[in-house]
């Protein structure tokens, strides 16, 4: 009896220390300088450029994922549109390269510099989208793949969740859109 | 009665509590070897860009990996150069591989044949330009042409004197490395293995085995 109870206090201890939520997002560390939107008091913008066009439905339906969360859980993100290169913060564009074997690839840029996101915030993004790779999935996957780059961009690194927009497409990603922990990793950036 | 079950609750919760936390240290482990690995190659000279790529085809086993490829080859990099494609972010490199070991494929030993890898030495002026111009101050000139080792998930392309095993698929007149850095492995002696991509540590598998077991597998698939 006497080592039931104890075997109890102890797990009633583990459990008060270690809070079961929090734990299915990785972060990089590091995040957009201004932001994701601010609940809309600072909107941010993204940019398409000419060679995107083709993917343009599909990236417009992967930022209204992101942004359209509160079903689930709301978040500050607040993204639009813009057709001024200059104000927008992630930039899209494609290429068509077989000799290269990435789908989608996320640069991170500081003034001055390209950087790597564990080491320093990042002032915007540029997503390259290769065709002859999205090639080998359906729509509905390659909008999930945009929506992958997209936590790139603000800031999400990969995590093994299968349930995650942020599991990579290759080790089983069941979901084209961000679900529960991926809001709930922005909201741990940028709230 | 009324105490088991209780007990039973406290338990799962109890087990679901440890799932969690080793999820944790494992993450953590993966941060400290990541910057560990940044720290020594910053010493070597380079400055280091480091790309989020994404795949969707996965090469998870030999079997895949065979599958794919036109040649399975261990082999030494002799000499490597970089390519560059119009209006496209990351260069590649073409490396030149001398055949020490044939596992599969219609090439002999000695032979030297090209792979080309997405990645590799650039310089900071190429960076900057590829960057789409968005208010890169313009550099000066040692800045311009200090080298950069453009990484792809925290990986290298190829350099001269590496001993690589490589399953390669036929692509023009030269060898791509099969799925990205999937299709490539680290030789030490008789053990194999692929590098795991930054921030995947958990998920990749490395495939780690000896020599002998990989040419054995990849045979018996080949027949
Ligand atoms: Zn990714």
């Amino acid at each position: 009896m006497k080592k039931r109870l104890s075997l109890l206090l102890s797990a009633l201890a583990v459990v008060l220390f270690f809070p079961i939520e929090s734990s299915a997002y990785i972060l990089y560390g590091h995040k957009l300088t201004n932001g994701v939107g601010n609940w809309g008091k600072n909107r941010q913008y993204y940019y398409l450029h000419d060679s995107a066009n083709q993917y343009k439905p599909l990236i417009k339906n992967a930022w209204n994922t992101w942004v359209n969360s509160s079903s689930i859980l709301s978040t500050p993100i607040s993204f639009r549109e813009s057709t001024n290169k200059k104000a927008s913060v992630v930039e899209f564009f494609s290429i068509n390269n077989p000799s290269k074997k990435y789908a989608g690839m996320t640069y991170f840029y500081r003034y001055k510099e390209e950087v790597e996101p564990e080491k320093s915030n990042w002032g915007w993004t540029e997503i390259e989208l290769n065709q002859a790779e999205l090639k080998y999935i359906g729509e509905t996957d390659q909008q999930g793949t945009i929506a992958h780059e997209i936590g790139h961009a603000m800031g999400l690194a990969h995590n093994g969740n299968e349930f995650s927009v942020m599991c990579q497409f290759a080790y089983g990603r069941k979901t084209s859109r961000p679900l529960l922990d991926d809001y709930k990793g922005i909201n741990a950036i940028y709230n | 009665m009324k105490k088991g079950f209780i007990l039973m609750g406290i338990s799962a919760i109890l087990l679901g509590s440890f799932v969690v936390v080793s999820a944790f240290s494992t993450n953590t482990e993966t941060n400290a070897t990541a910057t560990k690995k940044t720290t020594d190659e910053t010493a070597s000279g380079f400055i280091t860009v480091d790309t989020h790529a994404d795949i969707v085809r996965a090469y998870n086993d030999i079997p895949s990996l065979t599958k794919a490829s036109a040649i399975v080859i261990e082999g030494d990099v002799m000499s490597t150069s970089t390519k560059y494609y119009k209006d496209e972010i990351a260069p590649c490199t073409l490396s030149q591989v001398k055949v020490s070991k044939v596992i599969s494929g219609d090439v002999k030993i000695g032979d030297v044949v090209t792979f080309q890898e997405t990645g590799g030495i650039t310089t900071q002026k190429y960076v900057s330009e590829r960057s789409r111009g968005r208010d890169f101050p313009p550099l000066s000139e040692v800045e311009e042409n200090k080298q950069v080792d453009f990484k792809i998930n925290g990986l290298s392309a190829m350099k001269k004197d590496e001993k690589v095993l490589l399953f390669g698929e036929r692509y023009q007149d030269i060898y791509l490395v099969v799925g990205g850095y999937q299709g490539k492995f680290k030789v030490d002696g008789n053990k194999i293995e692929r590098q795991s991509p930054k921030g995947d540590e958990s998920f990749y598998p490395t495939l780690k085995m000896s020599q002998s077991s990989l040419v054995n597998e990849v045979q018996q698939l080949k027949k």
